[in-house]
């Protein structure tokens, strides 16, 4: 318990003191993410080390707000979201925005652990909140530094984010009339009995919550400008890490909650994620610059976690997990490659681009790992996880499987026109005469990541095999009953 | 007489204002604002002991406790706070003995159970604002404000008295419990009752009833509204409270005016563009959002004592931060003012976050309080409405905090050493107060 705990307050206190300093502090950012690191790994391989999870924090009516527990997924979501920390950071170095930058990527840190390891429901949204905030603040304060990109970002999360908290309050209320216990835990919570009707409802209020963090397909507008507008270093952890909450809320909190109510939004979220899927691709196609490019490949991504997790279908839920964790990698491998362009001066729009082959070889070969990984090559990340994720969806709605499926092949589309307009065909005259190639600690990074895309490529079952441990412990017990099955 | 322990606060308090106001001619004036705190808080630890006494038509029923307590305290800490501020040089006596005076009505407002005595209370409260809101030293806006505050408080005061003498033509009583049925049971009554409320919802600036309050919040010196909002607004939510809890039937006016001034508050306070404009609107929304929990029977009533309770702590808190801004300005220059009272800036951050209602501050907490309320007595129609609204409230108070604003001179913010130990205080209620809040309830 104290472990989980510092986990979750060093950051905050990392920011506080930082955001106090006259100085960027980059080794104090950087020591902090390496121990944050270091703690999740013990947490993850040695989940006894914790120590016992006592009730903290207890309110009347309320439950233990600081109520600890640990599971396989939220563990190796935790670790995934370290792993993306120091990245984040060393991406952004030698921003002049550095402070800011890290004070927010410190502070999503520490809410993300939080949402991990949170069992009380209502500790699960204030820390959702806390992330919602600090994101709008690493839009305000990196990048363009826009203003209306930050606040749509805020907006769409706390709208839904809030409808959320309603739906939540009347599982608590229904919970309490029923059994004279109100409490929060979602021990308790997954405990309701909901009528069809009202549980219908009350999904989609979760839905609205959880899934705009994702961002599934209607939802997802305000990701280009959010992703397009902040600093491509913030992007890396912003669209790797702070979108897997909304993932982990809907598998570990929303499902349990209203099992019967998720298999009834079942088709439509396998639908709605299908033409995600589509949708991302074509606007990836069409994107005006790299930034964007990279942002509607993410959103293409995630609605494709967004089916498998619908399709409440094991072999689905498995692949769409490990989506999640591989989208983690590779995004930050994306967006790293556009945070290395804009060091080196380059906007990213199409036009200023072309023939960046010839002035750096190195940068353009890892661009062309990530962009492979990205349209999901065998081998490499997110090849498994989008195949099982089709595979299960097929068997539940294979039409909208069809559809999602063609999104994939855009990808391959998508991906090798920007690579050819980027790094192919003639030399573009407007490119400075002496462009660095990558440098050392740059160099040093993307091996890091290309060795992760291709550990998971290769090695899936590293990661799967956990997830049948963790699936049975957190929803499958609950789905199996009324879910799609095996 | 006997010895009425109900009446104890509302002396010592009474008592001292008379002092203060003979002090300025004794020229003991600036010892005034320490006395008039001290007093207040021995007006709160009388209401503590005796809380749930029930006098003669005074009852320190829970709610009344609560916000007894809490009115007593924060005026001590406004006392404590403009004992610094310039504006409290002249005549501090007076000034001391207008603002006990304010706290006796305010008192008197949520404990009454008499109708003659909520109108007394009422009165005591409006009148000091008249000379308040128009202090000397303060601008000719104030004057302005003070104007329309006078002329809009005169009108829902006698809206109140026709209420009342409605109500007395119905059931011959004057008790806010009156012995038989309601005081809505007959046509007259609930005439009267209705007036009474459409009076109070003038006096807390709930929509339709709310024109009055950019102007105010704009013009009058921003130490009062301390006061007007973290004392008087709150004092008459009390008397709300009480309305509310003895007349069943109001709870479908009540959540009309809830949604339309939900809505309205939220709807101006985005299109404001003027800090103090943005916060008189969105005082239209939070009053929408304590009418909502109003609305919701029994558990409601616990909800609105606590909002209005926490609603009032984040005024105490937004008006000392804004009291060390040059009255004029637009917006808030963070840069200078966290230059120069770097805790006060924190605290003045924190309360518009907890405005909004961002957890885990302690806004939060009032808001879910609400919903929670909401849902249990099946109003889910307000309980959306109220989280569609503070969803959108973040347009508004997050441009606040991001907007950049530059001031021309810095050596216009008022410095105060010992404000930034009020601040430091404010930041650790706003932030850990709800832990105490089921405390609180039960």
């Amino acid at each position: 318990m104290i472990l989980v705990t510092v986990l979750i307050l060093l950051p905050w206190c990392a920011a506080l003191w930082l955001s106090a300093q006259k100085q960027a502090g980059q080794r104090l950012a950087m020591t902090i993410a390496l121990i944050e690191l270091l703690l999740t790994l013990i947490l993850r391989f040695a989940p006894d080390s914790m120590g016992t999870l006592g009730h903290g924090l207890h309110i009347p009516y309320l439950g233990g707000l600081w109520t600890l527990h640990a599971g396989p997924l939220g563990s190796t979501l935790a670790l995934l979201c370290a792993i993306l920390i120091p990245v984040s950071l060393a991406f952004a170095w030698r921003l002049p925005e550095f402070r800011s930058l890290a004070n927010a990527v410190l502070v999503m840190a520490g809410a993300l652990f939080g949402i991990f390891y949170a069992q009380n429901v209502l500790m699960f949204y204030i820390f959702y909140e806390i992330l919602a905030l600090a994101g709008a603040f690493l839009i305000l304060r990196s990048g363009h530094k826009n203003r209306a990109a930050a606040l749509q970002f805020l907006l769409y999360t706390f709208v839904g984010s809030l409808l959320f908290l309603v739906a939540l309050v009347v599982v608590y209320v229904l919970h309490g009339q029923q059994t004279g216990v109100y409490d929060f835990s979602i021990l308790q919570l997954a405990d309701t009995r909901i009528s069809a009707g009202l549980g219908i409802w009350l999904f989609l209020g979760m839905v609205a919550g959880l899934a705009v963090k994702m961002p599934l397909f209607p939802l997802h507008s305000w990701a280009a400008s959010g992703y397009g507008h902040a600093a491509p270093a913030g992007s890396v952890f912003l669209s790797g890490a702070a979108v897997t909450a909304g993932a982990y809320g809907l598998i570990h909190f929303a499902i349990p909650m209203l099992p019967q109510a998720a298999l009834e939004f079942a088709p439509v979220g396998i639908i709605l994620g299908a033409i995600g899927t589509l949708y991302g691709a074509f606007l990836a196609l069409n994107a005006a610059n790299l930034r964007l490019f990279a942002a509607w490949a993410s959103v293409s991504h995630m609605n494709l976690v967004a089916l498998g997790l619908f399709a409440l279908q094991s072999q689905a839920i498995h692949g769409s997990v490990f989506l999640l964790i591989a989208h983690g990698v590779v995004s930050a491998g994306l967006f790293g490659v556009v945070s290395v362009m804009e060091s080196r001066g380059l906007t990213g729009e199409w036009a200023g681009l072309g023939g960046l082959f010839r002035r750096a070889p190195r940068l353009g070969a890892w661009m062309l790992f990530f962009f492979l990984a990205g349209m999901g090559l065998p081998g490499l990340a997110n090849f498994p996880g989008e195949f099982l994720s089709l595979a299960g969806a097929f068997r539940i709605l294979p039409l909208a499987a069809a559809l999602a499926t063609l999104g994939i092949l855009a990808g391959v589309v998508y991906f090798l026109r920007a690579y050819e307009r980027i790094m192919l065909g003639p030399l573009n005259h407007t490119l400075p005469e002496t462009l660095q190639d990558l440098q050392r600690g740059e160099w040093l990074l993307f091996w890091v990541l290309g060795l992760l895309t291709l550990w998971l490529g290769l090695d899936p079952q590293a990661i799967l095999s956990h997830l049948g441990i963790l699936l049975s412990t957190h929803s499958m017990a609950l789905i199996q009953g009324g879910g799609h099955g095996v | 007489m006997a010895y009425n322990p109900t009446l104890l606060p509302l002396l010592i308090v009474g008592a001292a204002a008379l002092l203060a106001f003979l002090a300025d001619a004794l020229g003991l004036g600036r010892f005034m604002p320490w006395l008039g705190g001290l007093s207040s808080i021995a007006a709160g630890a009388s209401i503590f002991v005796d809380h749930m006494a029930l006098g003669a038509d005074l009852y320190w029923d829970l709610s009344a406790s609560l916000l007894g307590i809490y009115l007593s305290l924060a005026m001590a800490a406004g006392l404590f706070f403009i004992a610094f501020h310039p504006l409290s040089r002249k005549m501090t006596g007076s000034l001391v003995g207008l603002l006990l005076t304010l706290l006796v009505g305010s008192l008197i407002l949520v404990s009454a159970q008499n109708l003659l005595l909520l109108f007394i209370g009422l009165e005591l409260q409006v009148l000091p604002f008249f000379a308040l809101l128009a202090w000397p030293g303060s601008g000719r806006a104030a004057l302005e404000s003070a104007f329309k505050y006078a002329l809009l408080a005169g009108l829902a005061s006698a809206q109140f008295a026709i209420g009342i003498a409605l109500i007395y033509l119905g059931d011959g009583s004057l008790a806010v419990i009156p012995p038989l049925g309601d005081m809505s049971a007959n046509v007259f009554g609930l005439m009267g009752v209705l007036a009474l409320l459409v009076a109070l919802s003038f006096e807390i600036a709930a929509a339709p009833f709310h024109a009055w309050v950019a102007d105010i919040y704009q013009g009058a010196p921003a130490p009062f509204l301390i006061f007007l909002g973290g004392v008087g607004k709150v004092a008459i939510m009390g008397a709300l409270i009480t309305l509310a809890a003895a007349t069943p039937k109001l709870e479908i006016p009540i959540a009309i005016i809830a949604a339309s001034s939900i809505v309205v508050g939220n709807v101006l306070a985005y299109r404001a563009g003027h800090i103090r404009r943005m916060l008189g609107y969105s005082a239209i929304a939070h009053a929408g959002y304590f009418l909502a929990a109003l609305a919701a029977g029994p558990l409601g009533i616990i909800a609105a004592a606590i909002y209005a309770l926490v609603y009032g702590l984040m005024n105490v808190g937004t008006f000392m931060g804004l009291s060390a801004l040059p009255e004029n300005s637009i917006a808030i220059p963070w840069a200078a003012l966290r230059e120069r009272q770097p805790v006060l800036a924190g605290l003045l951050g924190l309360t518009l976050l907890a405005l909004a209602g961002m957890p885990p501050s302690i806004g939060f907490f009032a808001k879910l309080l609400v919903i929670i309320a909401d849902v249990h007595d099946q109003a889910y129609w307000l309980a959306i409405l109220l989280a569609l609204g503070s969803a959108f409230s973040f347009a508004y108070y997050l441009s606040a905090l991001w907007k950049p604003a530059v001031l021309s001179n810095p050596e216009r913010l008022l410095y105060r050493r010992s404000w930034e130990s009020f601040a430091a205080l404010g930041i650790v209620i706003l932030l850990f107060a709800w832990l105490l809040l089921p405390y609180g309830v039960s």
